[in-house]
């Protein structure tokens, strides 16, 4: 189901007022009971409690059952492994036992990882492999069904167990709990990878919003479905796709612009997806970080990766880098560490090695940076000349590098990469739809963020008409210019 | 005051939720309001709520509107015996008559669903491939009269190439049904060993496969190299036994398999209900495509082919009657598109279409070309090229088919707001095909126009009959376009057997290769045998009996008669392309009036003077003598003696030829590409001792010489008289060829050529005529030539010469030096070469007809020892079949005339040799049998068209 359907819509609707006004009367004390005292509170409260998580779960469940349910039951494989491992470590006190435990927990999460998602990858590697020898066997693929999210609940688990295993989060939940911790609906499908300590004691206590707090993630949602329908999906429809399906029917330049639409494309894609989940968990008391802080504004690649995909590139940092030693090793180790990091979370993205070959890139990139910040030491930004450079050099390597993201193929990446270097020049192929939607990404990127803020005050100040009208005609412009096919989220593949 | 505080105080207490229910609401207003489309969040609310609700919230994803369901029918039962009499074309409803009624009731039920969609019945467009005074001959004629024959015993068989439309046998399901229905069944046909994509669709045309076949196809990434007629090709490793199994139809008598053989290939073992019938080995010292046939017991539940050892590579298996009726092929590959399926190999394509020898070939895709348009991943144009090329590959490859290009069915996109935007490049596609159907001779069915034009997508989908992807047809979608299909070809077919039965100008004799065909009986196969796919005749050839019934090995070419024997009477095709020329020998003939004139245009076959000299002598007669024809200027040669001609020269000549000069486009040569050069002072004399001739006769001598300001000066002789003096032309003066006419009496002349200027003097022949009724047959061949060769001639000298000859007939025997060219290459070639050449020698002769005549079977030695056939050896032979008829001429098959493949081997070995030791050349003695047969063939169909009504 997604974001963007009214399907959607609805479900969230009678979700809400489930969860906030039938769990609430239902969490009460009946009439014929006496006042409370503080056990009935307790008892009331408790209630209240496991209605509401059974309220998300349904609606988890709900959720992902409209795309299929069977995939369900991996993530409820993990979320058995979870709850197992969290009883063990209530239990368990000697480290020698609890990091068997955690190990065992892991090696299970990145093996269900690699079964489902990465299995065929290999042996499609390994068949290639087998016939550049001369052989002539070619493997069909397995049919696995590969859950949706599965990438986001494998990290996410891994958090717990390790978080668990470090003591930083209480380490028994019942199984419900650590099952909405995996499938919570707003962030099953695309992140953000919300880490437990985060998540898992919110369940208990949702913050009911205060009285028009609702309308801030209203705006949040509107704001997000605004940059997926009106700017990602357009500027896909328009100059993206058609570009990358035949590169070389495009000069040089249209080429690079449509790498560089494909760049503002993305983020508003996986921003815009963003927003609607910290919106929607924001109608259930939740709070989810941030994953996006102005990425494109990053004037150089250690900063790109502190401002993209932040759920992702901090959980790479602590259960990744640091256990493998992080800086601390040396600088050669520092150096090793950091690429392998890269090439991993480039994998992580998807079964393809053009991923691996994104992350490995960038590794290689914030290696170079890192030596020459070792060599030369760090510059400081401290003119606008200065960071104006960082900022085009830094946003020009993520743009070169997202071929490898976008291209079907390694294949199809070369044939970008080749048609880039021909140096044609004319734009005769790209269209006025496609030149403003690029525009108008541009200047919404670059909209400062207090501007974002400011029209979300309006928006929560305006009275009730206006603000219906507003939302009314976000939908009919929506409408009117929705003659392109839509496109699922880019983030939701992986 | 109090409520307004009271409303104000709710919003207040409930933003989100007023907020939420008041944008509901408005957007229900503004839905119902009578505004403008745009200002309406749901514009259909109001015409069909109901489902505008339920589209909005239940269809999965919210993306696209849920699947209609398919529409009831009813029964057509009751409802008469003929439903929409109108549509009844025939006279006394003969084909409707034919139709079982269980297809009958099925069509009528059709009929009522295209009728509810608008659909239509699309008259096939059929661009006309010989004109008269109405349309001799529409581009469907061989199929339909393939048809008319099978009444008789043939086997007529249909190959439709197609995409994912057809992978399922979803259409050409119905199309099969219906034409077996009114022309009998022969077999199910070609199908694969497992399905394509594995795991996705029917398998009504696969096997019922075990899992390790490995699948091998052209929509691959990267495409799998070397696939043939199918796209697809499935292995069997050799660690692990493979098998697939079929439940053969009633009838079923005849399984061929289509292999490849290979170094070290394993076994297939046949099983008719578990018991073995025969154990195929497909080891070869060369990779090589093969088939093997082997006759089904009756009656038979299922067939089992199990591999054993090696890897086993098998492309298809036929299930056929072998009896009279359709076979129609589908073979569906899901993404395929022209450019895909030109991925196929050439020569496997070849060889395999060639053994389907279809009647009909059917090319129903476009729909991912233009998907792949529209994603701009090539333009219009390239596809044109594209399917022009696919074209030239069919029919090049079953050169007897008829071609029927269908466009794609009417496809649309989902818009985000859930409406369906027309695909506009369908209509491209369209667009394309008709005129690559006008260009290359094929008919052309318009499907968008049969769902009912541009944007019936839309009603398709509303109706339940068409897939959410709005490309493919949902199965009664399908049935229904295989029911317009197969209503457009019977009408087509009906108004054809029409045309033919009703009063007519002249026609002439039905073409040799076109008679109705002797009743096919099961072949007496009596175990299996792999036969190199080298014998790609267009009958399957007769399969080798192995008399113990064990294993079958890769046997030697098939040897159908006796070794030198001839086939006679057999091998000329589109005879009724020689009309005018037969007119022409008739009026002769019968009338004693005109002259006909026969230029043969060829290689060393036609140098040789052997051919031409006895099938010359042969022709003359019946028809009359009127000459030896054309000379060209050379030295002496004894070839030329028997023919009462003779050369000498003088010194100071030097004899060039297009060979020699490596066929540089554009330089002057004689008719026989040479050119005779002399220097000053030198003289060359062409002398002809006619015995035939009397003292009453009256010759007609033509000298045939370049002029140029810069060449010397022209004496000509005749019977030792100076007869003319030709200076060369002032400065400035362009050159040009010119022909000199000179007459004499009697039939014995001599005509010397001298150059009596300063500067070398170029002359290219002298031609030689009787001044009264009868035939004569120019020899005009270069040795070691092409037609590519004959292409590189200046056009303007040449037009120049041919009009001085001025034939009624071409002859090109052409194309034993071609055998011998890459076989990738060389039919491409000769396709050009031949368009042009015909374009030159219709300028210089328009009325002429024209007869290919298809290589001599040609071998080359193999390494250690034995003979094989040359390399592009079948690619020639049916390239020039194809040419033949694509551009109007008839075709003669040599190598069938000698015996078919391997003929040469044959022809060395009888007593005395018909053939040379360089299995190339043929023996004075093979070219005279040669030249009788053709003689008796042309004249058999000379006859055949006088005593025709």
């Amino acid at each position: 189901m997604n974001f963007h359907s009214a399907r959607f819509l609805l479900m969230l609707a009678v979700a809400f007022f489930l969860y906030w006004e039938v769990a609430d009367r239902y969490g009460r004390p009946g009439e014929d009971e006496d006042l409370p005292d503080e056990a009935t509170v307790k008892r009331m409260m408790n209630r209240r409690r496991w209605l509401r998580l059974w309220v998300l779960a349904l609606t988890s469940f709900a959720f992902y059952a409209a795309w299929d349910f069977r995939p369900m039951l991996v993530l409820s494989a993990y979320a058995l492994v979870n709850w197992v491992a969290g009883l063990l470590f209530g239990r368990v006190k000697s480290p020698g036992p609890r990091k068997a435990v955690m190990v065992v927990a892991v090696c299970l999460h990145l093996g269900g990882l690699l079964f489902y998602k990465y299995l065929n990858l290999f042996i499609r590697t390994a068949a290639d492999v087998a016939q550049w020898a001369g052989s002539t066997a070619k493997p069909e693929p397995l049919a696995l069904l590969v859950p949706l999210g599965l990438s986001f609940a494998a990290f996410q688990a891994i958090s717990y167990v390790v978080d668990a295993y470090r003591g930083q989060v209480k380490a028994r939940y019942s199984y419900l709990h650590h099952w909405i911790y995996l499938c919570f609906f707003p962030r099953v499908v695309a992140g953000p990878i919300v880490r437990s300590s985060d998540l898992l004691t919110q369940l208990d206590r949702p913050r009911r919003p205060a009285r028009g707090a609702g309308l801030p993630a209203l705006f949040r949602i509107t704001q997000g479905l605004a940059k997926k329908l009106l700017l990602a999906d357009i500027l896909a429809a328009t100059l993206v796709d058609p570009v990358y399906s035949n590169p070389a029917g495009y000069s040089s330049i249209e080429c690079v612009l449509a790498t560089v639409a494909y760049t503002f494309q993305i983020y508003f894609d996986f921003s815009g997806y963003s927003d609607i989940a910290i919106g929607v968990a924001a109608l259930f008391g939740f709070r989810i970080p941030e994953n996006f802080d102005k990425p494109y504004h990053a004037y150089n690649l250690f900063e790109f990766w502190n401002r993209w995909h932040l759920s992702l590139s901090t959980w790479l940092r602590d259960y990744l880098y640091r256990p493998l030693g992080g800086s601390r090793g040396g600088k050669l180790a520092t150096l090793r560490n950091l690429f392998l990091v890269m090439a991993l979370g480039g994998l992580w993205h998807g079964a393809d090695w053009r991923f691996a070959v994104w992350g490995a890139v960038h590794g290689v990139l914030l290696v170079i940076l890192r030596i020459k910040w070792w060599r030369f030491g760090k510059p400081t930004y401290d003119r606008w000349w200065k960071v104006a450079f960082g900022i085009s050099v830094t946003f020009t390597a993520v743009v070169f590098t997202r071929v490898f993201f976008r291209a079907e193929s390694m294949g199809r990446a070369a044939e970008v990469f080749e048609q880039m270097f021909t140096f044609t020049w004319g734009l005769q192929r790209v269209s006025t739809m496609a030149a403003a939607s690029l525009a108008a990404c541009v200047f919404f990127y670059w909209v400062p963020r207090r501007a974002y803020e400011f029209t979300g005050e309006l928006f929560v100040r305006a009275p009730v008409p206006v603000r219906v009208v507003m939302l009314v005609a976000l939908g009919l412009l929506v409408k009117s210019i929705s003659n392109f096919e839509t496109q699922p989220y880019i983030y939701r593949q992986f | 005051m109090k409520n307004s505080e009271l409303h104000l105080s709710h919003f207040q207490r409930h933003p989100l939720g007023w907020t939420t229910v008041l944008t509901f609401a408005l957007t229900l207003l503004l839905s119902l309001l009578p505004l403008p489309s745009e200002l309406r969040p749901f514009p259909t609310l109001v015409e069909a709520p109901w489902d505008t609700l339920t589209g909005v919230l239940l269809p999965g994803d919210g993306r696209v509107p849920a699947q209609p369901p398919p529409p009831d029918l009813g029964d057509p039962e009751g409802e008469g015996e003929m439903m929409f009499p109108e549509l009844d074309l025939t006279t006394g409803g003969e084909a409707r008559s034919r139709l079982s009624p269980a297809d009958e009731k099925e069509g009528r039920r059709l009929e009522k669903l295209a009728r509810q969609l608008g659909a239509a019945h699309v008259p096939i467009f059929q661009p006309c491939e010989q004109a008269g005074p109405g349309c001799e001959r529409a581009t469907l004629a061989p199929f339909f009269d393939a048809l008319t024959a099978q009444r008789e015993g043939a086997t007529v068989r249909v190959v439709v190439l197609g995409t994912s439309l057809i992978a399922s046998d979803y259409i050409t399901d119905v199309l099969r049904k219906r034409l077996q229905s009114r022309h009998r069944s022969a077999g199910p046909g070609y199908l694969f060993v497992d399905r394509p994509t594995r795991g996705a669709g029917r398998t009504t045309r696969s096997g019922d496969a075990t899992n390790g076949w490995g699948i091998w196809k052209v929509t691959d990434d990267p495409p799998a190299k070397g696939a043939g007629v199918a796209g697809v090709y499935f292995i069997a490793h050799g660690e692990r036994p493979q098998a697939t199994s079929y439940s053969p139809p009633k009838g079923t008598r005849l399984l061929e398999l289509f292999l490849l053989t290979q170094p070290g290939g394993g076994e297939v073992l046949v099983l008719a209900d578990d018991k073995q019938l025969a154990d195929v080995n497909t080891h070869a010292d060369e990779a090589g495509p093969a088939f093997a046939a082997v006759e089904l017991p009756a009656p038979v539940k299922t067939v089992t082919l199990r591999t054993k050892g090696g890897p086993v590579r098998l492309d298809g298996v036929v299930l056929e009657t072998g009896g009279p009726g359709v076979v129609l092929d589908s073979l569906g590959l899901p993404g395929a598109s022209a450019v895909v399926l030109l991925r196929d190999d050439v020569p496997l394509f070849t060889v395999q279409m060639g053994r389907r020898d279809p009647r009909l070939v059917l090319l129903m895709m476009g729909g991912n070309d233009a998907f792949d348009i529209s994603l701009d991943r090539y333009t219009p144009a390239q596809a044109q090229d594209s399917f022009r090329k696919l074209i030239r590959r069919v029919k090049a490859a079953a050169p007897r088919a008829a071609c029927l290009l269908a466009s794609p069915p009417d496809g649309g996109v989902w818009r985000m707001n859930k409406t369906i935007s027309v695909r506009k490049q369908t209509k491209v596609m369209s667009g394309v095909l008709r005129t690559l159907a006008k260009e290359e001779g094929c008919a052309h069915y318009d499907m968008q126009a049969a769902m009912g034009g541009e944007g019936a997508v839309e009603s398709w989908w509303k109706a339940g009959v068409m897939n959410q992807d709005l490309i493919h047809p949902l199965p009664l979608g399908g049935d229904l376009l295989g029911y317009l299909i197969d209503e457009s070809i019977e009408r087509t077919r009906l108004k054809y057997e029409a045309s033919l039965s009703g009063p007519k100008p002249r026609r002439g004799p039905r073409p040799a290769g076109q008679r109705p065909a002797r009743r096919q009986r099961p072949r007496p196969v009596v175990t299996s045998s792999v036969a190199p796919a080298a014998a790609a005749s267009p009958a399957l050839p007769p399969l080798v009996c192995l008399p113990d019934g064990g294993v079958g090995e890769p046997s030697p070419l098939p040897m159908p008669e006796p070794a030198g024997e001839i086939r006679h009477g057999t091998s000329l095709e589109g005879a009724a392309h020689l009309a005018p020329f037969f007119a022409r020998l008739n009026l002769l003939e019968t009338q004693a009036g005109g002259r006909v004139a026969i230029a043969q245009l060829g290689a060393s076959h036609t140098a040789a003077q052997f051919f031409t000299d006895h099938l010359r002598a042969l022709l003359t007669d019946r028809f009359g003598y009127a000459g030896r024809g054309f000379v060209a200027a050379g030295r002496p040669s004894e070839r030329l003696e028997s023919a009462g001609v003779w050369r000498e020269t003088s010194d100071g000549w030097t004899v060039l030829d297009a060979m020699k000069a490596g066929q540089q486009p554009g330089l002057v040569w004689g008719l026989t590409g040479i050119r005779a050069v002399g220097e000053p002072g030198a003289n060359l004399t062409v002398g002809f001792e006619d015995a035939r001739a009397t003292a009453t006769d009256l010759s007609r001598l033509q000298v045939f010489w370049l002029q140029a300001p810069d060449a010397g000066t022209l004496e000509v002789s005749l019977d030792g008289a100076l007869a003319a003096r030709l200076e060369s032309p002032p400065e400035g003066t362009p050159a040009s060829l010119r022909v000199l006419e000179l007459t004499a009496p009697g039939g014995g002349h001599r005509v010397q050529l001298a150059n009596a200027g300063d500067s070398p003097l170029s002359v290219f022949g002298v031609s030689h005529e009787l001044t009264r009724p009868g035939l004569i047959y120019d020899a005009l061949g270069l040795p070691g030539s092409s037609v590519m060769t004959l292409d590189t001639y200046a056009r303007g000298p040449l037009v120049a010469q041919l009009h001085a000859r001025l034939p009624d007939l071409y002859i090109f025997f052409y194309g034993t030096n071609e055998a011998a060219l890459k076989p990738e290459v060389v039919v491409e070639q000769m396709g050009d070469a031949y368009a042009r050449v015909l374009a030159t020698v219709r300028e210089a002769s328009p009325d002429a007809s024209c007869i290919i005549m298809g290589p001599t079977d040609r071998m080359r030695r193999k390494r250690g020892g034995g003979w094989r056939p040359a390399d592009a050896m079948d690619e020639v032979d049916l390239a020039q079949r194809v040419i033949a008829a694509s551009h109007g001429c008839a075709w003669w098959g040599t190598r069938e005339a000698m015996g078919g493949p391997g003929s040469i081997e044959r022809w060395r070995h009888t007593k005395p040799p018909l053939s040379h030791r360089d299995h190339v050349h043929l023996s004075e003695l093979g070219y005279q049998r040669l030249a009788e047969t053709f003689a008796a063939d042309l004249l058999g169909a000379y006859d055949a068209w006088r005593v025709a009504p």
